[in-house]
């Protein structure tokens, strides 16, 4: 267990906080016996969706790819799978933490860091306000939520560096108001070591803001309200490097249909930008809506499945294909457990322009056998269980033996002479 | 689906004479939902108002996600919902909130899967809900207030 810095506790981060101390009760949502400052947590209204103008990328010879693991990460005391981690350092000035075993994630937007992760409350990181009221934010994720401040970085993946300090999110930790109803009702609290399985969650998807809720917190009456700009929103690192600032491309070796202990590839930044980032004709490329209901979606259709599946989407923070099949048997916790591996095959076709479209083709495997003798990193792993008719969730088994380009909304990239406008996927 | 849109005084009013309910709740109800109410379709503007004397109506809450409820006799049995994120399902969930969550609480952690999507199936209550952050889409009902015969898929309600 690490241990946190002193400074942490000492940081001026909410005032009043202390005097508060003594109050009791109106923090709502919480329980686990410890008595809650009283506080306010009022809603900022965040726009619906964010429209960025269309940019192109220049080149750049900026070193533009970061190592991506697959491995079971020591500190997290549960055995995972399909995590792909990367490094980052987290800013401040000249001062940076570097934060090892971050889960890159291309179903989200921003980075979140834990709290507690060693120096991170010795970076003194400035806080966003509302007023002079700290902005807190709840990213809400499928199985719970992630609770947090909103603090200005400089981020530094690889070689790229964000051109000016972004928001991001500080999550978990002991200094922060206690969620609201509307947060905390999403689930547990994933904000935490043990809930990202990592130290941070970096989110790099096709959107440039995390448009959660967030709200103005205080423990006196000043809480404030009213709106908040995007440029005080969590947002997507990607789009704010100085270089190769268009979309990432996600790379994962090819592995053993039975799973391996661990699997290694390459995060790249840009696209067009370098002579490792071009969009070659191999790529299938996808356009996806900004907006709308099915905003960041293409439809699936599966060869052998009945019907198609509307909200479907790659997701590398998904950490097994989420999609229901007829005629696939499972086990008692709804996983797929054919004992020979089946290919299903089907196909992307974009909202955007039907004409576009991608191959798809996934395995099948029961994967028991080796979850238990540690692998941690699974090609063939797909479940039934979470599954929603009509949505084919491609995690990060699909990006084994895949390149998946995530086009950042707004971004203009050629293919050949073909001119594509993000938001966009691209795979080969 | 017809979006309608009120400024927010009219909103409010209209809101709390046509009424919002929760999940098992009298159609006539308005919760407190934890942001402000921006629009509401009643039954009357629905586009495609369902057969069978199901009522349908919406409202759009400031996160911008829209919940439509489905009501038979004056009550809500089932509601869908979709949005760039999740809704205050405390809220929208109503008396069913408290077990949804025990049942949430039940499910066993699977290995690193803490961002997946959830399918809750209970003798008493149904769940499910999938996406990925900026589109999330889900759906919720109660198996033992469902009229005869109805075909949840046609309402856009996971069975």
């Amino acid at each position: 267990m690490k241990m946190l810095s002193l400074n942490f506790f000492l940081r001026p981060l909410i005032p009043g906080l202390f005097l508060a101390l003594t109050a009791c009760g109106g923090g709502g949502g919480g329980g686990g016996g410890a008595m809650a400052p009283a506080q306010t947590c009022n809603a900022l209204t965040v726009p619906a969706t964010s429209i960025p103008t269309p940019f192109t990328a220049s080149s750049s010879t900026t070193p533009n790819q970061v190592p991506v693991t697959v491995e079971q990460y020591t500190y997290v005391n549960y055995p995972t799978m399909n995590l792909p981690y990367v490094t980052v350092q987290v800013c401040h000035g000249s001062q940076c933490v570097t934060v090892d075993h971050v889960v890159v994630d291309t179903g989200s937007y921003g980075l979140r860091v834990r709290s507690d992760f060693p120096g991170i409350s010795g970076l003194n990181l400035p806080a966003v306000t509302n007023g002079t009221v700290p902005v807190m934010e709840c990213a809400q994720f499928l199985g719970g939520y992630m609770w947090g401040g909103v603090y200005q970085a400089t981020v530094k993946v690889g070689g790229e560096t964000t051109a000016n300090p972004i928001p991001i999110q500080l999550v978990g930790g002991q200094n922060s108001f206690t969620p609201p109803n509307s947060c905390s009702s999403a689930g547990s609290n994933i904000g935490s070591l043990s809930g990202i399985g990592g130290n941070g969650l970096l989110g790099v998807g096709v959107f440039l803001h995390d448009l959660s809720p967030y709200y103005a917190c205080a423990t006196n009456a000043n809480t404030g309200s009213g709106n908040l700009a995007l440029t005080s929103v969590i947002s997507n690192p990607v789009a704010a490097f100085s270089s190769d600032n268009n979309g990432t491309i996600l790379t994962l070796p090819t592995i053993a249909s039975a799973g391996q202990p661990t699997a290694t590839g390459t995060l790249t930044f840009g696209i067009n930008t370098q002579t490792n980032n071009s969009l070659t004709t191999s790529y299938a490329v996808v356009p996806v809506p900004a907006s709308g209901p099915n905003t960041g979606n293409f439809t699936a259709s599966l060869n052998g499945q009945a019907g198609t599946y509307p909200a479907s989407f790659f997701d590398s923070g998904s950490n097994l294909y989420f999609i229901p099949l007829t005629g696939v048997p499972t086990n008692a916790q709804g996983d797929y457990n054919p004992q020979t591996l089946i290919t299903i095959n089907g196909t992307a076709t974009s909202f955007v322009n039907a004409s576009n479209t991608a191959p798809l083709s996934f395995g099948l495997l029961d994967i028991s056998n080796s979850l238990n003798s540690g692998d941690v990193a699974f090609n063939d792993s797909g479940s039934d269980n979470g599954a929603t008719a009509g949505s084919a969730d491609f995690g990060l088994p699909y990006f084994y033996g895949h390149s998946v380009i995530n086009g950042l909304n707004g971004a203009q990239v050629n293919q050949g002479s073909t001119l594509f406008t993000g938001p966009f996927y691209a795979v080969h | 689906m017809v979006r309608v849109r009120w400024s927010l005084g009219v909103l409010s009013l209209m809101v709390s004479l046509r009424g919002w309910a929760a999940l098992g709740g009298n159609d006539q109800q308005v919760p407190q939902e934890g942001f402000p109410l921006t629009s509401y379709v009643p039954a009357h503007a629905a586009s495609a108002s369902p057969p069978g004397g199901i009522r349908q109506q919406s409202v759009e809450t400031a996160q911008h996600v829209v919940v439509t409820e489905y009501s038979s006799h004056g009550t809500v049995f089932a509601l869908s919902w979709s949005g760039p994120t999740l809704p205050d399902s405390s809220v929208f969930l109503g008396s069913y909130f408290p077990q949804y969550q025990q049942s949430r609480q039940n499910q066993p952690l699977r290995p690193g899967a803490y961002r997946t999507p959830i399918a809750l199936h209970t003798p008493t209550l149904v769940v499910h809900t999938s996406g990925h952050m900026g589109a999330y889409q889900g759906s919720a009902y109660a198996p033992a207030l469902l009229p005869a015969g109805l075909d949840l898929l046609t309402l856009g309600v996971a069975p």
